[in-house]
Parts: structure tokens; C-alpha cells; sequence
């Protein structure tokens, strides 16, 4: 497996991101350059904020993907507050299919940060139906 | 005075609940955040109102331009949802003569010398006494996370907080 330059940083209230990357090894087999970080209940945004910063010191805040779970959330907040002094690619509303995308596409030659937030973006926006709703509509088109 | 449907201390500010829970609650449209730090940072202010929540503008005010803007006359169909970081924001504001009603005790993290009030609200020796004197002023002040679950009057922990603190 190659090593991917684009690092992806998933973060999450309590153990979301753990349980996606858990998921998305099941699905992609092992993922290198990812890094899961959960905020608990107990834990303050400022010590979030702290491993995160490490995060961006290490690896280039041009190199990393924050994938944060909920608009408006505490994890969300907290990435949103480190872009007073970094530059980051910041995509909410992490889904597994956007995962997905960008686990795959960061491989891809010429793969872009940029590239990926809009791939990310595209991939959340197919991955979600009433399928029900669909099913009707389907059934009501012509032969 | 403009049409105030809720008044919040949350030092979250826009978050989760706020979004998620309150706003649709109480059909706010207009998020006013009442904070003198905040009202000077360029980069937060930028941020909240990038980031307002779908079908509200989000304004950032001091506490002195806050009780000149809420006491003009209100515009049809606007809904004001105040949030604060502390409730001695509201107090200053009462004293500057805005007239609110309610004050809703959110969300506020132990920190410097809070201790625990009720749930995940802490308050310092000040913030009690200006929850107190909001009170005393007859303003409601009570505690609620969010629209779903019930209301906890203070009176208690209001007693409670004051022989912790040592105020009479």
C-alpha cells in the first residue's frame, strides 16, 4: 500500500470516528496517514484543541483533512477555532461514503486537498435517500 | 423593545443545541451574541456569522450597543434569540434598563472559580450574585439544556451556591 500524502484527521463527540475508521478498514482494509480523536464527555474542548494543534504541527496544516461529524458541534467548534491561526481543509458531516471517497481519490495522482473537500462533499450528497420515497418514485416512471 | 423569544447562557455559544433544538423551538431568525470579547475579535465575529445556522443572521454586539439595539422599537416577524457566555452579561443589561423576562441557564464549563450550580452549569461567586439580583429584579432565571427536557427552577441551588461561596 502506498502512503498517502494527504493525512485525514476524523473527529468526533465520543467515539464516532474511532467506529469509522474501525468500519472503513472493514470495508478499504488497513488505512495509513488517519487519525481518529474522540471528544468525551469528562474532556475539555481545550485539551481537543491541543491534539489537534499537535496534529497540524506535525504534518502541515496544508497536508491534513479535518473531517468533523456535526455542524455546530464541539469537535466541529474546535476545528473551526484553529483556523484563526492555520489554514485548513475542514469537511462537516462526516458520512461513511464520504470517507470512502476521500480514503480512495487521496491516492489518486495529482489529488488535491482542495480536490477532496468537493469530492467529500459530493460523495455525503449521493449517500443520502428516503428510500422508500425513491422506491415509490421509481415505481410510478414508465416502462 | 424587540421581540426576544429567548435569552441563553451558553459560553458555547452557537452549537449543537443552540442549532439543533432551540432555534427551531422558538422559530428564532436573528441570533444575537452579547459579548464584550467576542464583539473585538474580528476573527470570531467573521466566523459566527459565516457559519450562521439555516434561516437566521447571526449579529455579534457589545453589552453597551446590545441595550441600545434591543430597546428600539421591533420589526414584524423578528425573533430574537440572546445568547450570553454569563448570566452577569443579562444583569448588565437589566441594569441598562432592557426589560427581558427570562433568563435561560444553558451551558456554562467549570473554569477559574465556577462550581457546580445545576447539571453542566457552574458559576463563580459573581455570576451567582448576578443571578440573584436578576431575581430579586423579577426576572425569571431558571435552568433548562434543552427544550425537551424539564425546567429547574434556581432557588435552591441559588441558596445552595451562596453557603458554598460564603455570600450573604
Amino acid at each position: 500500500m502506498a502512503n498517502s500524502k494527504i493525512r485525514v484527521v476524523l473527529v468526533s463527540h465520543g467515539e464516532q470516528s474511532k467506529g469509522m475508521l474501525n468500519t472503513v478498514q472493514m470495508l478499504l482494509g488497513e488505512q495509513d496517514n488517519i487519525a481518529a480523536y474522540c471528544l468525551y464527555p469528562e474532556q475539555s474542548v481545550s485539551d481537543l484543541s491541543e491534539v489537534l494543534e499537535e496534529e497540524i504541527k506535525k504534518y502541515g496544516a496544508e497536508n491534513i483533512i479535518f473531517l468533523t461529524e456535526l455542524k455546530h458541534g464541539s469537535p466541529f467548534n474546535t476545528v473551526v477555532s484553529l483556523t484563526r491561526n492555520y489554514d485548513l481543509y475542514h469537511v462537516t458531516g462526516t458520512n461513511l461514503a464520504m470517507l470512502m471517497t476521500v480514503l480512495l481519490e487521496r491516492d489518486f495522482d495529482g489529488a488535491t486537498c482542495e480536490g477532496l473537500c468537493d469530492a467529500a462533499i459530493n460523495a455525503a450528497k449521493d449517500s443520502y435517500v428516503d428510500v422508500r420515497k425513491m422506491l415509490m418514485e421509481s415505481d410510478e416512471e414508465e416502462d | 423593545m424587540r421581540n426576544v423569544v429567548l435569552a441563553r447562557v451558553d459560553d458555547r455559544l452557537i452549537h449543537g443545541e443552540v442549532v439543533t433544538a432551540w432555534t427551531p423551538t422558538f422559530r428564532a431568525n436573528k441570533i444575537i451574541i452579547i459579548d464584550d470579547e467576542v464583539a473585538k475579535d474580528t476573527f470570531n465575529v467573521r466566523v459566527v456569522k459565516a457559519l450562521a445556522p439555516a434561516g437566521t443572521k447571526v449579529i455579534v454586539y457589545n453589552v453597551e450597543k446590545a441595550a441600545e439595539k434591543l430597546m428600539v422599537p421591533g420589526v414584524d416577524g423578528e425573533r430574537l434569540l440572546l445568547l450570553a457566555k454569563t448570566p452577569i452579561t443579562y444583569s448588565r443589561l437589566v441594569k441598562a434598563g432592557v426589560p427581558l423576562k427570562e433568563v435561560n441557564l444553558g451551558g456554562a464549563g467549570i473554569r477559574g472559580e465556577r462550581k457546580p450550580f445545576i447539571n453542566n452549569v457552574a458559576l463563580n461567586p459573581e455570576e451567582v450574585l448576578a443571578c440573584e439580583e436578576m431575581q430579586k429584579n423579577g426576572v425569571r432565571v431558571y435552568y433548562q439544556l434543552v427544550p425537551e427536557q424539564g425546567v429547574v427552577e434556581i432557588d435552591d441551588a441559588l441558596k445552595k451556591a451562596k453557603e458554598i461561596f460564603g455570600l450573604k
